[in-house]
């Protein structure tokens, strides 16, 4: 990693390198010599891109429905255009605003709560001596991933429900049950626990790649140089793994309008929608159980602009603070 | 062998990792045991327990065996093999070429990445979707399963960043020694990212194996939906239409053909990831690049 | 998400009870005079195909035209043939849905096999499930790749139904309407009730698909209730102490379903199906009534004596009302009994008969849609249609024929055997084959039908006495059968958004001034222009049900 490949002739804890400077050379030389310079490169784009053109890009042009009343049966060519009255519908219905509100608390409350519990278990994951114990930490960890929502928060309710574990051994004690499931107002904070308990094991993976990509050579380095622990992950640890946690932050801003969706719909009638419904639900809502297709269209492209812009704009952030991020600024080698 | 840099930390913190790692554990490990034994449950355990059984007194396979009889669910399973197998192969070689390939400032670098970048943000309609499917010829085919999902923007993501990681100065010295782009990215950067090849092809097995959306549409033919699409419809009807005029003879309990469909679903994919698990394990790369 | 949609939405299929029908259909009887306006006159114009019951089987316990349904206390034992010649030249193409477990493929099936041979061609089914099914219709519409037969549900949200048959499908009057349907016995003995679903804009599009014509109810277990002196009451407060002693521990009176119970509830209040017609032929709705707004607060007063299961995530009460830890649920027509039996065999559930909530009052039985819909054809020439229609009278034949037996059994030996008492038994074989293709082909055809529980047949004659009680209550939705366009278009939309409300209110998270605001939305989102919409077209038949 570039940030590993630094640090071995600068001392620990230095930024990474700039990608700017790599690129500055590129951008002089002609057309025709780049061309017979990175000729392989291309015939290694040609796959990916056919498929992005034909499964992605001619079909994503059927978003246009999203300025039409669609119908099925009539199909794109000839169902009415009705010009972004479905983007006003949406504009004014304040079911809308509510939805978005309740989203981004919620993606606000899973980014803070939730997105660094994986990186944490990894680090612990990462620092057993034993093999053995760790490979199987590894294996259950990521076990849960595999339960759908339905399954996974009837395990909650088993254990945490009004008739469940929790509450009745409480019950049974003489105390109050607690409504874990169903208070409106913790419920950002169940929604982090299910997903911590079905999810963070997964996500830990990726850090753990980010790890194993770590050189050892430098913790021996900096023990022998008596760095202790927490000086080690500070100095060692975290700066190697910094454009992975960038780029999986920024990724997640880019798809914070989208808290997922099972998890909210199954849950909505016990909490209520005031808390529980989110833009996904809905458009579900909205579009789809009416079959209103241009409805759903126009709340995905309203969605996806969102997103852009959010996307953007964490990009950026993270330029400034020297991390490469998704994509670099100024390249202009096309 | 404890390594130098991993001390043996003060009894306090081993006693919090190992309440950290041991409760999450079970956390996980007990209701993953009421899954297992709630499918092996007899009729009369599931009606004392009222849905969910902690351990099953009168355990039997009745709900494997009607899962399994016909014959649908092994050939569901052969075709779910078939296309997490191929899939995965087809969208890791068409992941890592574009990843490599716009890892570096190049010809067309730029606008490729912002073309894969767009489709983290838009998504296409599941109508103009099929119908590029079905001029394609692709209805009813294997590869409709397949084609479809041969890129995913967050893996390309992730990989190209892995990649962009990879230490120039051993690049330019292969450059220097005359390897090709092709040679590089053979000899030098897929053996220096294992771990996350190792990743990613994960994370494309399981989207492959937990896709259903696409069979229910482009799949019309039973004899060949992925095993998703079959134990959906275990867990998600419980009940004939009309079995009651039928006199069809009642199914197994709902809820242990469920949890035995859960534990179907799981088992195949759960077993890839011990084979790829020593792929993150410490000391390979620093290997790789040493030798 | 899907093991409770697929669940509730079916429970909402067969009850049909609260909230809008997404699918506006027909018309009423023909020759009402009363309606004015140009759809509704060119639907009164249809003439109903004629209807001809199937002779030659005597049911044990007699149907009648009011919706009760006839009950066979055990099989015909000399099944007798519907038709004379297999009614396919060729292969046909068609979308259904299964709502078992997909059967084995047809070239593995011997079962199918069997039904083609006697087709006389092979009957290709795309089979959907649920989820998927409105997307899959849709995409194939869209397609423009239709089979030739596609199963169009009444409550998956498929939209503007008018345009689109118009646009994709095959007027089927001439060949069904009036005597024209005497060609087609079985289709003959399809009762006008059922067909007012097939008719949409004044055209009969399909042979509808009939089920039960009987709406919710509220059903609980004999053991748990004689503790209290049993499930039935004659006041809501009586209701009301029972359900309070038998919360205790662990033990929880009602399944939290709160729609459906409230549903329960607005019976016993006097609440209409859905609409209620005034002396002076205008229309109130359900949500509009005091009636309802008195057992929402009810339900609220239930819900904060914690009567309630806790969980309202739960996805299925039936194993928990089978061992009394619930004891009373909801579920669709007295017929569901079997549904409890088939959880614990010894177990006859006890069906609640509505009582009036102050112990005077008339109380209500909302009666169901009473089908699933109906099943147009893809357009084509007369030949097909002729054929196709032959295809549908055979998958339509009435319980006892040669042909439900194929269409449901099998082949005798095959897949199933004849028990002791010479009721047809699947065997292992038929276990296998029959399920997923039986639900299939029940889905897009079906004949009238009836109550028969071959391992069960006091079963039989207890459900049809608790048919002929909840009749004494029996209300119809008084639009069923006529078309909205509003109602078509945003009458989901605007249910589902009151009912949160209204869950709300019981759940006790908002107050019951909610339910104003929450009315005031829906009247102003298209409430009111559906009321006008079904005014228009309100048939002269339909009785007052309000002052």
């Amino acid at each position: 990693m570039t940030a590993v490949t630094e640090e071995r002739k600068q001392p620990v804890g230095a930024p990474p390198r700039s990608p700017k400077k790599q690129r500055s050379m590129a951008q002089q030389l002609p057309f025709k010599i780049r061309l017979r310079r990175d000729w392989q490169m291309l015939v290694l784009m040609v796959p990916g891109v056919l498929f992005l053109l034909v499964f992605f890009y001619v079909p994503v042009l059927g978003n246009v429905v999203a300025f039409q009343d669609f119908q099925p049966y009539l199909g794109i060519m000839h169902s009415e255009w009705n010009g972004v009255q479905n983007f006003i519908n949406l504009y004014g219905n304040p079911d809308f605003w509510d939805a978005l509100r309740n989203t981004l608390i919620l993606a606000g409350v899973q980014l803070v709560l939730f997105f660094p519990v994986p990186l944490a278990m990894a680090l612990i994951v990462d620092s057993l001596v034993s093999n053995r114990i760790r490979r199987a930490f590894q294996t259950i960890a990521y076990l849960p991933h595999f339960l759908s929502w339905v399954l996974v928060i009837a395990l909650f309710q088993q254990s945490l429900g009004g008739a469940g574990f929790v509450n009745n051994l409480l019950r049974q004690a003489g105390f109050d049950p607690i409504p874990f499931m169903t208070n409106p107002d913790t419920f950002p904070l169940l929604v982090v626990a299910q997903l911590v308990w079905k999810d963070a094991g997964w996500a830990m993976i990726i850090f753990l790649a980010a790890l194993s990509a770590v050189d050892v050579s430098l913790y021996e380095a900096a023990a022998a140089d008596g760095a202790g622990r927490w000086r080690r992950l500070w100095h060692i640890t975290l700066p190697s793994m910094r454009t992975v946690i960038v780029l999986l932050l920024i990724l997640r801003i880019g798809d914070i309008l989208s808290v997922g969706f099972e998890q909210f719909i199954l849950q909505r009638d016990s909490v209520g929608p005031g808390a529980a419904e989110v833009l996904d639900t809905f458009t579900y809502y909205a579009g789809v159980v009416g079959g209103d297709w241009s409805s759903g269209a126009a709340a995905g492209l309203a969605k996806g602009v969102i997103g852009a812009l959010l996307l953007w704009g964490a990009n950026a952030l993270a330029h400034r603070l020297g991390e490469p991020g998704i994509f670099q600024k100024r390249g202009g080698e096309s | 062998m404890r390594p130098i840099w991993k001390e043996r930390p003060a009894p306090a913190y081993q006693i919090i990792k190992a309440l950290v790692l041991g409760g999450f554990a079970v956390a996980i490990i007990v209701p993953i045991m009421v899954v297992i034994s709630t499918s092996l449950a007899s009729d009369q355990d599931i009606i004392k327990a009222g849905g969910y059984v902690l351990w099953p007194s009168h355990p039997t396979f009745k709900a494997y065996e009607t899962l399994f009889s016909g014959g649908l669910m092994v050939r569901a399973i052969m075709v779910s093999v078939f296309v997490t197998v191929v899939g995965t192969a087809i969208a890791l070689c068409t992941t890592i070429a574009l990843a490599y390939a716009t890892s570096r400032p190049v010809l067309f670098g730029r606008p490729v990445l912002l073309l894969v970048l767009f489709t983290l943000l838009f998504a296409p309609g599941i109508i103009p979707m099929f119908l590029i499917v079905k001029q394609l010829g692709l209805i009813d085919s294997l590869w409709s399963l397949i084609l479809p999902g041969a890129l995913g923007a967050f893996n390309f993501v992730v990989m190209r960043t892995f990649f962009m990681n990879v230490p120039q100065e051993i690049l330019e010295s292969a450059r220097i020694d005359g390897a090709s782009d092709f040679t590089i990215l053979r000899r030098i950067v897929m053996p220096l990212s294992k771990a996350v090849i190792a990743v990613v092809g994960l994370f494309y097995a399981v989207g492959f194996w937990n896709a259903f959306f696409n069979a229910l549409l482009y799949i019309n033919d039973t004899s060949k939906w992925p095993v998703q699409v079959i134990l959906r419809t275990y867990v998600l009807q419980g009940k004939s239409l009309s079995a009651d005029q039928l006199g069809v003879t009642p199914l197994p309990q709902p809820q242990s053909l469920q949890m035995a469909v859960v534990v179907v679903a799981l088992v195949p994919i759960a077993m890839v990831y011990p084979f790829l698990q020593r792929h993150f394990n410490k000391g390979v790369i620093t290997g790789a690049v040493k030798g | 998400m899907e093991s409770r949609f697929g669940r509730r939405r079916f429970l909402e299929l067969g009850g049909a009870a609260v909230g809008a029908v997404a699918l506006g259909s027909t018309l009423a009887a023909c020759g009402d005079g009363g309606s004015t306006g140009g759809g509704a006159k060119a639907s009164g114009d249809v003439k109903l195909p004629t209807y001809k019951a199937f002779e030659g089987l005597t049911p044990d316990l007699p149907g009648a035209e009011s919706g009760l349904e006839p009950g066979f206390l055990q099989f015909p034992e000399n099944a007798i043939a519907s038709v004379q010649s297999p009614p396919l030249k060729s292969a046909v193409t068609a979308l259904t849905e299964t709502f078992a477990t997909p059967p084995p493929p047809m070239g593995s099936n011997p079962m199918w096999q069997a039904l083609n041979q006697s087709l006389g061609g092979e009957l290709k089914l795309t089979i959907g499930t649920d989820p998927g099914y409105p997307e899959k219709f849709a995409t194939l519409l869209a397609g423009d790749s239709l089979p030739d037969l596609m199963w169009l549900p009444p409550n998956q949200g498929i939209p503007n139904v008018g345009p689109m048959l118009e646009a994709k499908f095959q007027d089927l009057t001439k060949y069904l309407s009036g005597d024209a349907v005497l060609e087609y016995p079985n289709l003959a003995a399809l009762k006008p009730a059922s067909w007012r679903t097939a008719v949409v804009n004044g055209k009969i599009w399909g042979a509808p698909i009939p089920s039960t014509p009987f709406g919710q109810v509220m059903m609980g277990n004999p053991k748990t209730w004689a503790k209290v002196g049993g499930l039935q009451c004659k006041t809501a407060d009586e209701f009301f102490a029972k359900c309070k002693e038998l919360t205790r521990g662990t033990n929880y009176a009602l399944e939290p379903a709160i729609i459906n119970m409230l549903h329960m509830f607005g019976e016993w209040f006097g609440a209409p199906n859905v609409w209620r017609v005034n002396q002076d032929r205008s229309l109130t709705h359900l949500y509009e009534t005091d009636n309802y707004r008195a057992a929402v607060e009810y339900a609220a007063k239930l819900w904060a004596a914690k009567v309630f299961y806790p969980d309202l995530n739960l996805a299925d009460a039936t194993p928990k009302t089978a061992n009394g830890q619930i004891a009373a649920q909801v579920t669709v027509g007295p017929r569901a009994t079997a549904d409890f039996r088939a959880a614990d065999p010894t177990l006859f559930v006890d069906t609640l008969i509505p009582f009036g909530h102050d112990g005077k009052a008339k109380p209500v039985y909302d009666m169901g849609y009473g089908t699933v819909g109906f099943t147009p054809f893809k357009k084509t020439d007369e030949g097909r249609i002729r054929e196709l229609l032959a295809l549908i009278n055979y998958l339509s034949a009435p319980f006892g024929t040669k042909e439900y037996l194929q269409k449901n059994f099998g082949t005798a030996g095959q897949q199933y055997t004849l028990d002791a008492k010479k009721n047809p038994v699947l065997n292992a074989a038929g276990n296998q084959q029959a399920p997923g293709l039986v639900s299939a082909l029940q889905i897009m055809t079906a004949p009238e039908s009836v109550i028969f529980n071959p391992a069960f047949p006091e079963d039989t004659k207890k459900i049809h006495a608790t048919e002929q009680k909840l009749l004494e209550f029996a209300m119809r939705n008084p639009t069923a059968g006529t078309y909205s366009d509003t109602s078509s278009k945003v009458g989901t939309k605007l249910t589902a958004a009151f009912r949160d409300t209204i869950v709300d209110i019981v759940t006790g998270r908002q107050k019951i001034g909610a339910y104003d605001e929450a009315l005031k939305r829906w009247k102003s989102g298209g409430g009111d222009k559906m009321r006008g919409e079904f005014e228009a077209v309100l048939p002269a038949g339909a009785p007052v049900t309000g002052s």
